[in-house]
């Protein structure tokens, strides 16, 4: 099992993030005002969310799916979550003993990677087969509009099986929509409230005190996983939420880049960062800082001249679920340590 | 018939007949096979069930969604496909009077994906067979106009086949690469096929143009019969050389057009199964294609079987499987082959 | 025997790459004649015999089988009315020898090896004994001999049984022998058939034919009995060799021979 994921993750890393790039565009920026993010309109997020929702009795909820189709949800003892940050959002309203599958992108909390390990794992989300979900039995599996292909979300339907798929989120406004939808599908509405209103104190926090920055460094993201598979990040990437959070320029997104591209040297010159951040799995499986810079583009970067680099775990720092305002916080700190955190 | 003048008459009786059995053992094993465990007794009482011929106890719910919700589609669209696409490369292999000719390699295949893709772009399956059937017909003339230069050097036409194919092949990449990806299937699912989307739907839909086309076929195996004696002593014998390939390549551009909609270009399979019957069933088209039909679906439900569990629960493109499979047999075949004095 | 021709040729001409390849040949044949076609290489014989078989148009004159022009004709009506057999077939034809023979039942019911009229099976079980190619009827046709193939073609011709059958040189892979069998196996196929036969080997020709055209450079040179057309000074002349004919020591028909 464990080698069979080994074979396949650099390939479906590559369509996972290609994916990503794709579903940008049905963002929150639509639904939401970044402008008006404080707590009190939290609140109203929160009851707009629940329109898309009717109580059916019997402790039955019914959800439009980001794909617009209603499902009714009611048991919810065996969870499969086909997205790394929907498990992490689940396993924080306390529903982790529920979760009997995850999907390959689940790096957190431990025991939920644990799962991967286990075999208790659907494979990539991105790759989904009906079998590989109905062979947990599951009451409900989530996953959001990156799952593919949607044939494979229609047969597990055709089981009898209930599917929510919701909306990606890419922006840091777009983190309480999410939790706070995870929390009406699985009814623990009351605790997503609670969640989803601290996560946003946190991610507020962390940019008040960005706003302070007198600095807006360039940074851009690189994504790597061996070295084979290394994508510069631009818009429409949730990282250029988290830089762009934290009082800095995305230097992927202001050269250009839209979504993942595949990291060309070029484009890396042009894009001139001053700080790069790069996953910590990713960065070790290449072979360190010493590999990278061995890429070429990458030592011709102010960011490699100053030796400025950040290394996150991918899932911290990307997932935009609970850990995201501490994530955020940690970033600005990271990039400008004149403010004293 | 019983008589001298056949000496292939109990070959094929015993080959057709190991083929038939294979193509049962095949099917039983992909329906209790996979991702969800279903117990053999639990696959029949399913059949039984569903085919209205009562059991003793019913079987879950869970077994008929998994087994007659997506295995026994499954297990059809990959026989149907299997034999399409077998029986195609027989009657072309006889109509261009070269064993090497096959619709994918000649790039009948590529040429159908791209009018899929768009068709998918458009919308559902069955705007993506008929699309494929378009663009299948059409490439199916561009064949028939590098089979004109055939007399010249009979590799000459695989050679700018091979060609045409890559050429087409690459026009897809831009049609999937340029439409809505959560709609159009990714380039790998139309360059190296698959039967994970495969539905009830779909399977009636390919149906109706796999069996007409197909019966079409069978109606011409005595003409088909009479180009392996030249072209010239065919038009000799009353054969409207020109005309009778004209509607052929017209059928094998509509069967595997609409397989290429339903499952994307599966190769060796056309190039392959013809290959291996011939010395079994001998020359003649009506056994040749025959055998081929049995033997087509055989291989293709069989790589499915091993794509769907080589590394589960991920599941490989069968495209991938029919060539590991099919190149060595295929080479070893070239390599056998002898010129009969 | 009627006397409607089976074959009539009117001033044929054809051209290819500017060289004239036939010019104005015209001939008719009646049902039940052996009409041998002979000449030099190059004379334009296998390019009449393809005129006539409809695989090549001529661009002047018209050319009508049983009555009807050639050019009105789909290729499975040109099958029912004459048989051909053309200078090169295909030797790697991987059926059985029964099988090939079949073919020439074709036109009339299909390449059908599992048909069961009695009367096609005769027909063509005939035609394999008659060209005396019965015995190899199991054997695949790619691994004969070029006389066996040649033979079991023969023997397609006969089983097709139509009124008119145009033959380029059958003969050519055949021994002396077998030669001799074939063309008088050919020369009384069917009572009413009208055989158009390329030959090279003019003693041959003039023993079974009952008329012979003579052709040089695309033009019809002498046509008649083998007799009248085979006379030295033509002969030599159309041919560019000093030929001489004499009578038959044995035979009743002239013996060409080269001086």
């Amino acid at each position: 099992m464990r080698r069979a994921r080994n074979l396949a993750f650099p390939v479906a890393v590559a369509i996972l993030v290609a994916a990503c790039g794709s579903g940008d565009t049905v963002g929150s920026a639509t639904t939401s005002d970044p402008g008006t993010s404080t707590s009190t309109t939290t609140v109203e997020l929160t009851t707009t969310t629940i329109l898309s929702t009717t109580t059916t009795g019997d402790d039955e909820r019914a959800f439009t799916g980001a794909d617009g189709v209603e499902t009714i949800v009611g048991d919810t003892s065996r969870i499969v979550s086909l997205n790394g940050d929907i498990t992490e959002i689940v396993y924080e309203l306390g529903l982790g003993e529920s979760v009997v599958a995850v999907d390959v992108t689940t790096t957190y909390p431990e025991e939920a990677a644990a799962m991967n390990e286990a075999g208790e794992t659907v494979g990539f989300a991105q790759q989904l087969t009906a079998e590989a979900v109905l062979r947990f039995e599951p009451t409900l599996v989530i996953g959001d509009t990156q799952v593919a292909p949607t044939e494979a979300i229609d047969q597990i339907r055709q089981a009898g099986v209930p599917v929510v798929i919701i909306e990606t989120q890419t922006t840091l406004d777009g983190v309480e929509t999410k939790i706070s939808q995870i929390a009406q599908i699985l009814g623990v509405s009351g605790e997503g409230m609670e969640l989803a209103e601290r996560v946003s104190a946190e991610i507020e926090a962390a940019t008040d005190l960005a706003s302070n920055a007198e600095a807006t460094p360039r940074v851009a993201y690189i994504y790597l996983r061996g070295p084979q598979v290394i994508f510069l990040f631009g818009a429409g990437m949730p990282t250029q939420a988290m830089i762009e959070g934290a009082h800095a320029i995305d230097a992927g997104a202001a050269a250009g880049v839209r979504g993942p591209a595949p990291l060309t040297p070029e484009a890396l010159v042009e894009a001139a960062p001053e700080v790069i951040i790069l996953p910590e799995a990713g960065l070790e499986a290449m072979g360190g800082i010493e590999a990278l810079e061995a890429i070429p583009g990458v030592s011709n970067t102010p960011a490699a001249e100053s030796d400025t680099y950040l290394i996150y775990d991918e899932a911290y720092f990307f997932n935009l679920g609970p850990r995201a305002g501490q994530a955020l916080m940690e970033l600005i700190t990271d990039l400008h340590p004149d403010l004293g955190g | 018939m019983n008589r001298p003048g056949d000496p292939y008459r109990l070959r094929r009786r015993v080959g057709v007949g190991v083929v038939s059995v294979g193509l049962l053992v095949v099917a039983g094993a992909s329906l209790s096979m996979g991702a969800v465990d279903v117990e053999p007794g639990e696959v029949v009482s399913v059949l039984a069930h569903e085919l209205g011929l009562g059991s003793e106890t019913p079987p879950s719910d869970q077994a008929v969604a998994v087994v007659w919700g997506l295995r026994v589609p499954r297990v059809i669209m990959g026989a149907l496909v299997g034999s399409a696409l077998a029986i195609s490369g027989a009657a072309l292999q006889g109509l261009l009077r070269n064993d090497l000719a096959d619709p994918h390699l000649l790039g009948i295949g590529p040429g159908a994906a791209i009018g899929a893709a768009v068709g998918a772009a458009l919308g559902g399956v069955q705007a993506a067979i008929a699309g494929g059937v378009v663009t299948g017909v059409l490439t199916a003339f561009a064949v028939r106009r590098l089979a004109r230069a055939r007399t010249v050097d009979p590799n000459r036409l695989i050679l700018s086949g091979v060609a045409l194919g890559a050429t087409l092949s690459a026009w897809v990449g831009f049609v999937v690469f340029g439409s809505d990806r959560s709609v159009v299937p990714p380039i790998e699912f139309w360059l190296l096929g698959s039967f994970s989307g495969a539905t009830w739907r779909g399977v009636g839909t390919v149906s109706v143009f796999l069996i007409v086309g197909g019966a079409a076929l069978f109606g011409v195996t005595r003409t088909l019969d009479m180009l392996v004696l030249g072209h010239r002593e065919a038009s000799h014998l009353g054969v409207d050389v020109g005309l009778f390939t004209t509607i052929c390549l017209i059928v094998i551009g509509v069967v595997v057009g609409s397989t290429v909609g339903v499952a994307g270009v599966i190769v060796f399979v056309g190039l392959l199964i013809p290959q291996l019957m011939r010395p079994i069933t001998g020359p003649f088209h009506r056994h040749l294609m025959l055998g081929s039909l049995v033997a087509g679906a055989v291989f293709v439900v069989a790589s499915d079987l091993v794509a769907r569990l080589a590394i589960e629960p991920v599941e490989l493109p069968v495209g991938l499987v029919t060539s590991v499979l099919g190149g060595p047999m295929f080479l070893w075949i070239v390599s056998r082959r002898r010129r009969v004095v | 025997m009627s006397s409607d021709p089976t074959v009539s040729v009117l001033g044929v001409g054809l051209d290819a790459g500017g060289c004239t390849i036939l010019d104005d040949v015209g001939f008719e044949a009646v049902a039940g004649e052996f009409v041998g076609i002979i000449g030099p290489n190059g004379a334009g014989k296998s390019t009449l015999l393809s005129v006539l078989g409809g695989s090549l148009r001529a661009v002047r004159g018209k050319v009508a089988l049983m009555g009807k022009s050639v050019r009105d004709m789909t290729p499975l009506e040109q099958a029912m009315v004459r048989s051909y057999l053309g200078a090169s077939p295909p030797t790697d034809v991987p059926f059985p020898v029964r099988s090939v023979v079949e073919a020439g039942r074709f036109p009339f019911t299909g390449i059908d090896h599992g048909n069961d009229e009695t009367n096609e099976e005769e027909m063509v079980e005939a035609a394999m004994s008659r060209a005396e190619v019965g015995h190899l009827a199991g054997r695949i046709y790619s691994t004969l001999s070029s006389g066996e193939q040649a033979r079991v073609l023969i023997a397609r011709v006969l089983a097709q049984a139509s009124p008119i059958a145009l033959l380029d040189e059958p003969t050519a892979a055949l021994d002396l022998a077998n030669a001799e069998r074939a063309l008088a196996v050919l020369s009384r196929a069917e009572d009413a058939t009208t055989v158009l036969c390329v030959l090279h080997d003019l003693n041959a020709a003039a023993y079974f034919c009952d008329r012979l055209l003579l052709l040089g450079e695309g033009r019809l040179v002498a046509s008649g009995p083998p007799a009248a057309v085979l006379q030295s000074d033509v002969l030599s002349e159309t041919y560019r060799q000093r030929l001489r004919v004499i009578e038959h020591p044995f035979r009743s028909c002239p013996l060409v021979l080269a001086e």
